[in-house]
């Protein structure tokens, strides 16, 4: 558990051998790279001065980042086109492989992609050409009834035709004035823009029909010359055109298939091969580079260190140094056993805690569990919600293993209360019926929160003190004046709900009065602690005003946070009782199928909605009650490079 | 307001009309040496001294001057839509959609003489159907067309996309007139009916002239087909049926001539001057003179700020023809030939 320590690593190395210095990092998984460029400009670059590294030293001046080589990205996009047309889907980088030489991948990709282009082009040309023939047909809607012939048409002497669309009102314009225009019109189809006219008109007056046609938005649909004869046989004509080319399109496809097993396996190994160089390139950039030498910084936990030198022993003449304090915050590494490990989701959904704060991970599973288990205890729908996780974290590890053990707690939780998919009567209590004894739930809710609250002070003042936070961890209101108080406040509470008091009332408010005078004065306390001067910032009064008023909110949020966890007894009864009202419908219908039905609804929606509402109620009590108190999570998390 | 009560607006529309200019402007204006000073006049002592506020005493240009002009008079229009909702609303929307028009044939003329698109109108800026910057970003005809996708222009422009030649421009713009009037008319049926017959009638006279023009000009000058002139005719015209315009449409000059003399629109014939120089400013002095006794008998009705619309229209007209002359150093008495309102002296 906990966070692991991060230590700085840099690296100095001869500039020929970087790519396979990186490429050995990013399979190893363990270093999270940061920018060298800004590491040296911070002097963080630490090297020992000797005769040996004299010559690095130097070279440190006309340093430079490394520029990004963008003629891969040319090449990964042919491989793209060759994945499309061997049909390849994505696939995942895989390691290991031979190394292979750029200039190898880029001839062998090249000879590939020519054949490949060589017949794609050509399906792409043969779908244009059937996109056409398709066009047309639909504009070119005549009935095959139409028993012209084309040729005929065509063939006319003194006559010319033409064929388009008009719309009504310009049909009506032309009819209206029909006997000063030169030209027959026939109907002679519809398509989905309009009616299909044919016009014919004498070759003497062509000018002037195609201005009056111009007149009326005629839009003429054009038959290709080589589309003879009547409709009938343009239609056959058009349909033995597609399928030649759907059969070209075949012969093409059958050729690419060939090529593809031909090329595949290796083409595969070209692209992982490209992948990886390009993934490297990437992390180039936060390199940087002078006339012989790379520098290169990341962050390792301290305890891979040994395992990283050994994998780059095998190169000679490089400069490793591993530095514990640098002035850049590190990053987090989160250490925690298979079973906390799927909590760390509904961590990282709040923040991920900082390199130098305690890791909540465990507690927050133990807590969440608890809290979980007790407002949706049931044996039956519990051991659903356990399935339903083993069956998500096929897909998703995390969440079906978060699930999985949300699942358990409330099978737990269902045998202490003795409920089996919301039915009581079938196997006892091993600890209490919760709806016949509603106030002990309650109270038992509150105490369960008191407990959690008290555990969190603790964990806050350890927090504060890892940072070294004299002023939050002695006085703040998280801290350990806080805590004195909240428990103060518990014990005068407390006594008076029993009637008998647990410290003396008089002495409980000097303590409280003292731990409020600690909260409203912690930064003069503080500075005369630790010893500085003067004892206030800039703004005093402003200080006070502002300390008094979060002592009000102090005071609010105490009471409120612990009243709070009522809601995890009411939520245990509420789950009881939106049974019950099942159980009462079920009852109304009267036939026992009926009732079956009815109950098998009550399950589903109580564990859809009721489970989901729970879910989101026991986290809000972590974020809000919980962590507020003990967990700042400003951290960044680990992430190292890697080749997927 | 569902068009009943039309006393609030009509009272608007009344001092907004009394905004216009007077006789006295004209003639101070007419008078005046250059056009700079003509402009200066209408920034300091009237109504259009607001917009012409940011234009620079530098750059003083006539067609800058006419742009903002115009924006003067749809933000006047935009101030009498805001009294009306639904179907009335739209209905003056419709109306102002000439200017928009207007716009697009400028855009359509830029982009067939391949210039650059001008910046000069989208001054139809609230209730613009088209976004203008997209649009004056363009490089050809079809691109334009397509930026117009969804817009009522889309489809009558659609067919012209990959056409050439100088001829496309006079074809498009044609639909587009056409598309207006048809807008219009279809718009109005959905008033109720005192206001759909009021206006079918001013808008059915206006049609009637354009018409007439149309013809003459087409038979005199364009040497258009007779069957091409009846195309293009705009329907619900009021005094002619389609016969007679057909016949109108295959007749030399002379018949034409005389079938309007025996209309009520025999002015535009029946006179000593120049009869093609001045026919639309006969056309417009006859509709001017029509809206203002409109506006006189003031209806509780749509005509009222109709006739407002038509007014400032001809006035903004005048205004520019007055600048134009003074450009052209045309004196007084010449000028007022060229005005729509009637000033004393001219016929």
């Amino acid at each position: 558990m906990a966070v692991e320590k991060m230590v700085m690593m840099n690296i100095i190395g001869d500039i020929s051998r970087v790519d396979d210095i990186l490429k050995d990092i990013a399979l190893s998984g363990k270093v999270d790279l940061v920018s060298a460029m800004k590491e040296i400009e911070e002097n963080n670059f630490a090297i020992n001065i000797n005769h040996e590294n004299l010559e690095r030293l130097v070279d440190l001046n006309d340093i430079k980042t490394f520029n990004k080589d963008n003629s891969y990205k040319q090449l990964i996009q042919k491989a793209e086109e060759i994945k499309r047309a061997f049909n390849i889907e994505t696939h995942e980088p895989s390691l290991g492989g031979p190394s292979l030489d750029k200039d190898h991948i880029r001839a062998r990709i090249d000879e590939i992609y020519e054949q490949v282009e060589n017949y794609s082009e050509k399906i792409k040309q043969v779908e244009k050409r059937l996109e056409e023939i398709d066009k047309f047909e639909r504009s070119f809607t005549i009935p095959e009834s139409f028993s012209i012939s084309t040729d005929d048409l065509r063939n006319l002497n003194y006559f010319e035709h033409k064929f388009g669309l008009l719309s009504k009102e310009d049909r009506i314009r032309l009819k209206k004035n029909y006997e000063n225009i030169l030209a027959a019109i026939l109907h002679v189809g519809t398509n989905k823009d309009g009616e299909i006219y044919l016009i014919i008109y004498p070759l003497l007056v062509k000018e002037e029909i195609k201005r009056i046609l111009r007149s009326v938005n005629f839009k003429e649909i054009v038959i290709p010359e080589t589309y003879r004869g009547t409709i009938t046989e343009i239609k056959d004509q058009l349909e033995n055109e597609k399928q030649g080319l759907i059969k070209e399109i075949e012969g093409y496809n059958k050729s690419l298939e060939e090529l593809k097993k031909k090329y595949k396996d290796e083409f595969l190994i070209l692209l992982n091969q490209l992948s990886i160089k390009e993934k490297i390139e990437e992390y180039k950039s936060n390199l940087a580079r002078s006339n012989k030498f790379f520098y290169l910084s990341g962050w390792i936990s301290e305890s891979d260190k040994n395992e990283i030198k050994n994998i780059l022993n095998r190169y000679d003449k490089l400069l490793i140094t591993i530095n514990d304090e640098t002035s850049i915050k590190p990053p987090t590494k989160l250490k925690n056993n298979w079973f906390f490990r799927p909590f760390e989701v509904l961590l990282k959904m709040y923040g991920v805690p900082a390199h130098d704060e305690l890791d909540p991970t465990p507690f927050l599973s133990i807590s969440y569990m608890l809290l979980f288990g007790a407002m949706f205890g049931d044996l039956g729908q519990g051991f659903i919600i356990l399935l339903g996780g083993l069956l998500l974290s096929r897909k998703n590890k995390l969440f079906g293993g978060l699930l999985e053990r949300l699942g358990f707690s409330s099978m737990i939780f269902g045998v202490l209360y003795g409920e089996v998919f919301g039915i009581e009567e079938l196997i006892p209590a091993l600890v209490i019926k919760p709806f016949e004894e509603i106030n002990t739930v309650l109270v038992a809710a509150i105490v369960v929160g008191v407990v959690l609250i008290l555990i969190s002070y603790i964990l806050g003042i350890i927090n504060c003190f890892k940072r070294k936070d004299i002023e939050e961890g002695l006085f703040g209101k998280e801290g350990l004046a806080g805590l004195i108080f909240y428990i103060c406040l518990l014990a005068i509470v407390g006594g008076t709900l029993i009637g008998k008091p647990i410290i003396p009332t008089g002495l409980g408010i000097a303590i409280i009065l003292i731990c409020i005078a600690g909260m409203v004065l912690k930064e003069p306390l503080t500075n005369l602690i630790t010893g500085k001067r003067p004892l206030h910032g800039e703004d005093v009064s402003g200080y006070y005003v502002q300390s008094i008023f979060s002592l009000i909110e102090v005071i609010l949020s105490m009471l409120s946070g612990t009243i709070s966890f009522i809601r995890v007894g009411a939520f245990t009864l509420t789950h009881v009782g939106l049974f019950i009202a099942f159980k009462t419908i079920g009852e109304m219908i009267g036939t026992s199928t009926g009732n079956v039905i009815v109950l098998i609804i009550g399950n589903i929606v109580v564990i859809g909605l009721e489970g989901l509402i729970v879910f989101i109620q026991g986290l809000r009590l972590q974020y809000y009650e919980l962590f507020s108190r003990y967990y700042k999570g400003d951290g960044k998390e680990f992430n190292p490079i890697s080749i997927k | 307001m569902n068009g009943q009560n039309f006393s609030a607006v009509n009272t608007k529309t009344r001092v907004l009309k009394s905004r216009l200019l007077s006789n006295r402007d004209y003639i101070n204006l007419m008078q005046l040496d250059n056009v700079n000073e003509q402009i200066d006049y209408l920034k300091n002592n009237t109504v259009y001294g607001k917009v012409l506020e940011d234009v620079d005493e530098l750059d003083y240009d006539i067609q800058r001057i006419e742009i903002n002009l115009k924006r003067y008079l749809i933000i006047q229009m935009e101030k009498i839509i805001r009294y009306f909702t639904g179907e009335y609303k739209e209905f003056y929307k419709t109306l102002l959609l000439r200017y928009e028009i207007e716009d697009l044939k400028l855009y359509l003329r830029a982009i067939e003489r391949k210039e650059e698109i001008p910046n000069v109108a989208c001054f139809f800026l609230n209730h613009s159907t088209f976004n203008c910057n997209k649009l004056q970003n363009v490089g050809n005809l079809g691109e334009f067309i397509d930026g117009l996708k969804g817009t009522i222009y889309y489809d009558i422009l659609a067919p012209y996309k990959d056409e050439e030649g100088p001829k496309t421009i006079f074809y498009m713009e044609m639909n587009l007139d056409r598309l207006y009037f048809n807008q219009l008319k279809a718009k109005c049926k959905k008033l109720r009916k005192a206001d759909r017959e009021a206006f079918e009638y001013t808008l059915g006279e206006n049609i009637d002239l354009l018409n007439i023009e149309w013809i003459y000009r087409g038979i005199k000058f364009y040497n258009l087909l007779p069957e091409e002139l009846i195309n293009y005719l705009l329907p619900h015209g009021l005094e002619f049926n389609y016969k007679d315009l057909k016949k109108m449409c295959y007749s030399d000059i002379d018949t034409l001539k005389e079938i309007v003399l025996k209309s009520k629109y025999s002015f535009l014939f029946d006179t000593k001057k120049d009869v093609e120089l001045f026919m639309e400013r006969r056309i417009e002095r006859y509709l001017y003179f029509k809206f203002k006794s409109l506006f006189k008998k003031g209806h509780l009705n749509i005509l009222i700020t109709i006739a407002y619309f038509h007014l400032l229209e001809f006035e903004i007209r005048d205004i520019i023809s007055m600048l134009e002359a003074k450009r052209y150093g045309f004196t007084l008495e010449d000028t007022i030939n060229y005005l729509v309102k009637k000033i004393e002296g001219s016929d």
